[in-house]
Order: structure tokens, then sequence, then C-alpha cells
């Protein structure tokens, strides 16, 4: 399935290996943290791959921090301020995908992978240790008429001498 | 000139697909007839083949270096300014020519494989060979049809190339490729080693301790190239930062996770014979990965600022990527009983591939019907990342009890005395390690399954990744220092008080330490960002990161304490055992690196792995200050005028003025700047425009740093001259803008 999505997705669109050109030259003015927050979520839109408007020199960026500035100074709220330009721009155009509807699974997927890992690790591991006490319980059983060998004493010496030398 | 380079050239890649054919046929059949004189045919083969490509690079560097603009790559990756280092580079600069560098790279590998193999796992040896050459032979199709750098100009040579991508003159480019190519080609060997012990059924440690040497060799190489990678974005991309999370860097990095895991993991089964199946998965994912992120860098998928020009060599690599996980998962399912430590009835292997490949071939309609469930979004994505990993494991232990029923198998199967034992914090680092490469594998391809499932384009930005990865990353880095105070099979409660017990102390007291004085020497403990979602998941990510500072800070010294403990340790019991007098007294008196390195390289195998190990591991500590670091860093973009000061954290940067200079093929544009800090003064910076004449509408940032006083800086636009009308024709220098100005404490 995820060969044929990747397959499905083929003609999707390349950047080809450019550099910035002439557009990108601009002055990047950021003066307070808030702006910082603000520019640092939402993405350039100039066509430039994965820039921010934190980041981005372009003219276009310019253009959109200064009318960000002015929606700042209107005293519209950061969330306010996301939403207008996601309005205008789509959903792409913010660093974070929103956390609605099926865009969860960004996060939802490796948390519960995650979560689900940790579970099937403990069942795996309960399940191995329960299998060593059972042979643990039955050697203990046989041993306790047996006489210990001389071969068995030089092992645990052995055992100790690599256990101080491993620290 | 030489006239018929194209044609030798391309002719040469052909001679390559013809000898890894043959080479791969012979190697099936020293593998069926067991001949050494077959097997030594196919090592031959082997030789000749990377000699062969050997040629065809000589040819293309050749081209290079004569400006033979005949050939389409030449002309669209070098000019006549360019200098000689930069044209040997721009071998691997573009799409075809660094595919042809990365089958060089394979090739120098497989040679050094063969040669190393010697009279070696002389069972395995065709089936390694064998599947190194079916990589070989992927890549030459690739070049041969769809991206051959011998390929001419139709419209024949011009006088001049277009010359080479600004951004990759830099000596940056010298060496980073080559050495995350090495650690991308690296992991064929080890995946070589499993196919082959997966095919002959020898998948006792004898693979195990084989692709162990060869995947620390990629891991290594990956680990550089991924540093080095990091160092060029500071300096050349202007991301302001190391690490943008960049597909292409998620790309490498994803590898390099899973062959720290397999690093890890392999040590169970070498000394427990534990995670049979999973080390054999590792060692495939970990290829599988090197793979799948070339296709991502060259098929253009993704939006990358790394992206190569969109080609049709992506259906290629998907077509490989289909073949590698066809023939890895029948050779899983085909081995199942062995790798479970049973004896191979014809019956228990029949079953259980049968019911690899059916609950493989269910998985695609499976998931279907559980995202089209009445349920939440939640729960469905949930289910189906449950299922994502348990379907087919979980299938095929069923079918296994069902077929093992009534046998006695106590002795065969796999056991673990405590979960007070190195064994349980290596199997929780491999769950670490795993769940952050699918955190990053998800993010990374997130844009395009949504737009595939949901028609939906996102963006996943970096203030996702780092919002995300400081929970994962801590707890990894928690595991890491706490893995290592464990011993194997069972610790005891009085060794277990003993190993923590300063590590412990290190931990919380500089926890104390940094949260009642770090405030008054500008090191927060806790450093407070806005919310990268609204809500309660927001809040608590939030609040979790706000906590990094002091978390990231005691844990890494947690983390040295614990390494500085095993050393100590390892000393002491040297001196108790009277090994210490092998390291001649002169090697101390010379120093303690000198002495230090003499034990470590005396050591025996086993605790010589673990010690250098500890000397990684210190490493990582490093990086992990320097993230931990990034909490105090303070960024500030301004626009200045000559002699105009700055400030900026305990810094004043003065701007002194612009300053030009040319040298054959660019104009260099600084901004000086002087920097002092708390008054004394900290050197003098000198960030850049560089302007290449064959791609002047492209001016590159160069960031200028003074490393001793943490303090760096990169231009947006180029300071510039020119007359402004409004003051009567006043010259004014128009200020430069700071790209950014960054400064840590």
């Amino acid at each position: 399935m995820a060969l044929g999505l990747l397959l499905a997705l083929m003609p999707a669109p390349a950047y080809a290996q450019s550099g910035m050109d002439d557009m990108h030259s601009h002055t990047i003015r950021i003066d307070n943290e808030h702006e910082r927050d603000i520019f640092g979520s939402l993405r350039c839109m100039c066509g430039c791959p994965r820039d921010l408007l934190s980041t981005c020199s372009c003219e276009s960026a310019e253009a959109a921090r200064e009318q960000i500035r002015r929606e700042i100074s209107a005293g519209m709220t950061k969330e306010q301020i996301l939403l207008g330009y996601q309005k205008v721009h789509g959903t792409s155009a913010l660093a974070v995908p929103p956390d609605t509807g099926a865009l969860r699974a960004i996060y939802a997927v490796p948390l519960v992978a995650f979560l689900g890992g940790a579970v099937g690790l403990g069942l795996t591991v309960r399940r191995w240790q329960a299998r060593s006490a059972s042979r643990n319980a039955k050697a203990l059983r046989s041993d306790t008429l047996a006489v210990p060998a001389k071969r068995d004493e030089y092992d645990a010496r052995l055992d100790d001498e690599l256990k101080d030398l491993d620290g | 000139m030489w006239t018929s380079l194209p044609l030798f050239g391309t002719a040469a890649l052909l001679a390559v697909m013809l000898a890894a054919s043959y080479t791969f046929a012979v190697a099936l059949v020293a593998g069926a007839d067991g001949k050494p004189r077959t097997l030594q045919a196919a090592r031959f083969g082997a030789y000749g083949t990377v000699t062969l490509v050997g040629v065809a690079v000589l040819c293309l560097a050749y081209a290079f270096v004569t400006h033979d603009f005949r050939l389409r790559y030449v002309t669209a990756h070098s000019d006549r300014s360019m200098p000689t280092v930069y044209l040997i580079t721009a071998l691997w600069g573009g799409q075809d020519g660094s595919i042809l560098w990365w089958l060089f790279l394979l090739g120098v590998n497989i040679g050094a494989c063969v040669k190393w193999l010697g009279r070696r796992y002389l069972e395995l040896q065709p089936y390694i060979l064998a599947t190194l050459m079916v990589v070989v032979l992927f890549f030459c199709i690739v070049m041969t049809f769809s991206a051959n750098p011998f390929s001419e100009s139709i419209s024949g040579a011009p006088p001049d190339g277009q010359g080479m991508n600004a951004l990759l003159q830099n000596y940056w480019m010298i060496i980073h490729p080559p050495c995350l190519y090495t650690g991308f080609v690296g992991c064929t060997v080890p995946f070589a080693f499993a196919v082959a012990a997966l095919v002959t059924g020898r998948l006792d440690h004898e693979w195990i301790v084989a692709s162990r040497k060869w995947t620390l060799f990629a891991w290594m190489f990956l680990a550089i190239g991924n540093t080095l990678g990091a160092l060029w974005a500071y300096e050349s991309l202007g991301w302001g930062g190391y690490w943008g999370w960049d597909p292409v860097e998620n790309a490498a990095f994803l590898p390099l996770l899973t062959a720290t895991a397999f690093i890890h993991s392999v040590m169970l089964q070498e000394r427990r014979g534990l995670l049979k199946v999973w080390n054999v998965a590792l060692i495939c994912l970990t290829f599988f990965l090197t793979i799948f992120g070339t296709f991502l860098t060259r098929s253009g998928v993704i939006a990358s600022v790394h992206s190569f020009a969109q080609s049709s060599i992506g259906n290629y690599f998907v077509a490989f990527l289909a073949l590698l996980f066809v023939v890895s998962s029948t050779l899983v399912f085909y081995r199942w009983p062995e790798l479970r430590d049973l004896p191979p009835t014809p019956q228990l292997r029949r079953a259980t591939l049968v019911t690899g490949w059916v609950l493989l071939l269910l998985y695609g309609p499976g998931l279907y019907l559980i995202y089209n469930l009445p349920l939440s979004v939640g729960i469905r994505i949930g289910l189906m990342a449950l299922g994502a990993g348990a379907f087919v494991f979980v299938g095929l232990e069923l079918v296994f009890r069902r077929m093992t029923r009534g046998l006695t198998l106590e002795s065969t199967r796999p056991e673990i005395d405590s979960i007070l034992s190195r064994e349980m914090t290596f199997l929780l680092n491999n769950w670490g390690l795993l769940g952050f490469m699918l955190f990053v594998l998800v993010a990374t391809t997130f844009p395009m399954i949504s737009d595939a499932l949901w028609n939906e384009k996102v963006t996943v930005g970096p203030p996702y990744y780092n919002a995300w990865v400081q929970p994962i990353g801590l707890i990894i880095f928690f595991l890491m220092g706490v893995g290592t105070l464990f011993g194997w099979k069972k610790t005891s409660d009085e060794a277990l008080r003993r190993a923590f017990r300063i590590p412990t102390v290190v931990l919380f007291g500089t926890a104390a330490l940094q949260y009642f004085l770090g405030k008054y020497l500008g090191f927060q403990a806790v450093v407070w960002a806005d919310p990268v979602y609204t809500g309660v998941m927001g809040k608590g990510l939030q609040a979790f990161n706000a906590w990094t500072p002091v978390l990231g800070f005691s844990l890494a010294a947690f983390n040295v304490s614990v390494i500085l403990q095993e050393y100590f340790f390892l000393f002491r019991a040297r001196a108790r055992s009277g090994a210490s007098k092998d390291t001649p007294a002169v090697l101390w008196y010379a120093g303690l690196v000198p002495g230090f390195l003499h034990t470590l390289f005396t050591l025996p195998p086993p605790s010589r792995r673990r010690y250098g190990g500890y000397i990684v591991h210190l490493g990582i500590v490093m990086a992990f200050i320097g993230f931990t670091g990034r909490a105090w860093t303070v960024d500030r973009e301004t626009s200045l005028s000559p002699g105009q000061t700055f400030h900026i954290g305990s810094y004043d940067l003065v701007y002194a003025g612009p300053r030009m200079e040319v040298d054959v093929n660019k104009r260099m544009i600084f901004a000086d700047l002087h920097v002092t800090k708390d008054g004394k003064d900290a050197g003098t910076l000198h960030p850049a425009k560089f302007i290449y004449m064959k791609s002047p509408d492209s001016p590159v940032t160069i960031v200028s740093m003074l490393r001793a006083a943490s303090c760096a800086c990169g231009l947006s636009s180029p300071p510039t001259s020119r007359v402004s009308g409004r003051s009567g024709g006043r010259s004014q220098a128009s200020p430069p803008a700071w790209r950014s100005a960054s400064c840590s404490r």
C-alpha cells in the first residue's frame, strides 16, 4: 500500500536544485518575540521550499510580515492571524499541521505505535521472564540432590573475575 | 579532448551491468554447487565490476577537468572559472553524477568486503556477492535508462558550462556528500549478510558478528555525514540553525537511528540468542531506509531545499523498494521456524510463508476497512497505527503456536532473567530509537500521505518537530545513561544501589543548582515558549518543553557521571588484577590521552567494544548539551548603518562598513562587525554575500562565526551603497540587513 502510494504520488511537483533568486534579498525585520513566534508559525508561499516567514528574505515574505504587523497592531490574536493566513493560502501555509480531524494522524500514529510498542515490549518481557522463572524452578528442584561439580566452581570463579574486570 | 569519451563512458556503464549480471549468475551457481572454483570466479567477477565502475568515474572526472561540455551533465554543473577542486566535486553535485559516485563508493565497499571475506564465511559468500551485485545492477539500470551522466547535449558543446549551484561551491561539498554516501552504501554489506544468512539458513551468530562490524563502519560515516551536513547547513543555507528537519536531512537521519538500534540489539543476540527476527528486520529496514532516503531526495515527491531536478528515476526506486520488501519479507517468512530456533519441518515452513504473505496482502484492505469504520477519527487512526506493526507478527505467532502445539520448546525459547538487566534496557533503547524513527518517518512523509488520503496539502515545518522531539529525545537520552548501569542477566539490588548512587546525586544536584542559581548566571532552568497547538495537548507539550533546559542539562551531567564512573570501575579493576601494568608508564607520563587510548586498545574485544561505545555516548552527551543550549540562544534581526552599534545579549556589535573582494568566479561582499562582550574585544565577524559570475541572481549567504565567543552572524541582503534622491545628493550607505545574529551565552 505504501509503495502504491509512493507510485501514485510520483508526478508531484519538485523543486529544482536552485538557490535563491534576486527576490530573496530583502531585509528580515523581526521586532519582538511575539512577531517571531507568529512568523515562525507560517510558511512563506513564494514558492521556495519550506522557508518560514521568519527566515525567508523574499519580497512576498516581506509583504506578508508587514501585513501581519498591521494585524498585530489592530489587536488580532495569534490564532486569528494564523487562521486568516490559512484562509488565504491554504493549510499548507501553516508550519504545524492543525490539530484537527484526520491531520491528527501526524502525531497520533507515532504516539499510538510508541505506546503499543511499550505494551508489546512489556508483554514479551513478562513472558520471557516467566519462562526463565519456570526453568530456574525446575533446575532448582533437580539440583537439590546434585553435588556441585568442580567445573561449576571454576565457572563461578571465572564469572566473578570477569565481572570484576568488566566493572 | 578525448573524442570518444561520451561513448566510452556509456560503454563503461553497460560493461558494469554485464559484469554485475555475470557475477550475480556465477555467485548463484557457486551457492548451488558449492565448488570453490566457481566461488573464486564470482569473486573475480566482483573485482572486475568494481574496476569498471572506477573506470566510469574516472571518465566523468576527466570530462569535468577537461571541460568536456559535450556532456550535458558537465555543462549543467561546471564552468571554466571553477577551481579544479570544485570541478571534481561537481561529479556528485547533480543527480546523474551523484548516482555514479554512489555506485563508485558502493564499489569500493564491495571491493573491501570481498577482500575481507577471503576464506571467511564460505557458505554465505555466494549469496553476499549476489545481493551486492543486485544493488550494483539497480544503480546501473537507473543510470543507463534514466540518468546517464555521459549523455550528450543534442545542440552540441556550448563554449562554457552553466556552473555549479552556488550553494554547493563550499568546502563542505568536498567532504559531506562522500561521508554520507559512504554511510549509506555501507549499509548494503550488512544487508547482504542478512540476505545470505536467510537464504542459507545459517542464522546463528556468524552473520551477526560480521554484519555488526560493517554496520559500525556504516554508522560511523552516517554519523559523521549527518554532523558535517548540519555544519554546512548552518554556514550556507541560512536557516539560522544546524538542523532544519528538511526531508532530506531526515532521510539521512532515519537509517542512523535504525543502525543505532541494531548495534545495541545485536548484542542481545550475540550474548543471549534473543531478537533474531528483530535483528534481521532491523538490518533490512536500515538498508530499505537508505534507498527510501535516496528516493525522497531524487524523486521530488516532497518539497526540500535539497531536492534534485525532477526526473523519472523515482519510478525505478519505487520498483527497487518493492523488490526489497518482497524479497526480505519472503525470506523472513520462509526462515521463521529457524529464526525461532525450531527444527524447520516443511509443514511449518509452508504455514509461516503462506500466512505471512496472506497477512501482508490483507494488510492494505485491512487498513482501508479500519479507516472506514464508523468510529471517531482518533480511534480509527489509533487502530491503524496499532495494526501497522502488530498485524503480521501476531498472525505469524498464532500460526507458530498452532503448528508447534505439543512440541517441547522450552530449551529453544528466548528468556530474560530479570527486568533489572542490561537486556531490558537494550530492549527499551530499541523501543525508543524505533519510536523516534517512526515519528520522523511519519512527519517527513505526512505531506504526501495527507495529500493522497485527504486531498489536503500540509507543511510539516521545524516548529512541529522541535515541539515533539524534545520529550522523545530526552527519553532516549535518559535510557542511554540508565542502560549503562545495569549488568547482564540480573543486577542485584546492592550492585544497582552502588551503580546509581553517584549519578543520581549528580543528576539531582545539577538540577537543583541550575534551578536555584541558573537564572543569576543566564542559564534559566525553565524557558517558556508559545505552544504549537491550542488546547490541552499544546499546553502539555509547552510545559514539558519549558523544562527541557534543566532536564537536558541535568541528564547530560548524569550521563557524564555514568561514563566517568564506568571508566573508574575499569581502571580500578585493572589496577586490582595487575592488568594496568600492561600500559607502559611512559604513556601515562606523556599525558592522560595516550595512556587511556593504550588501555582501551589492549582490552579484551568485548570490553574494548563496551568502553569504546562509552566514548560515543560522550559525544552524544556533547550534542545534547548543544541542543539544550539552544534554549538560551538569542536571535535578532536588524538593519545597521556603518558605525552603528547593535546590542544582543551580552554582546555589542559595531558595524564597520561594507567591503568587497573579487576572485575568478565570484564577488564577495562582506560586512565587517567588531564584537565586544561585556566591554572586552571578542573579535570581528565577516558575514558575507557571495555573488557568483554564473548565477548573479542567486547570492549565497555566508555566515560568520566567532566560535570562542559563541556568536554568529549572517546577511539577508548584500550591503550596498546608493544615492538618496531625497537627501539632495548626499551619499548614504544603505544599511545591510542582518539575516540573523545569534549569540549563546
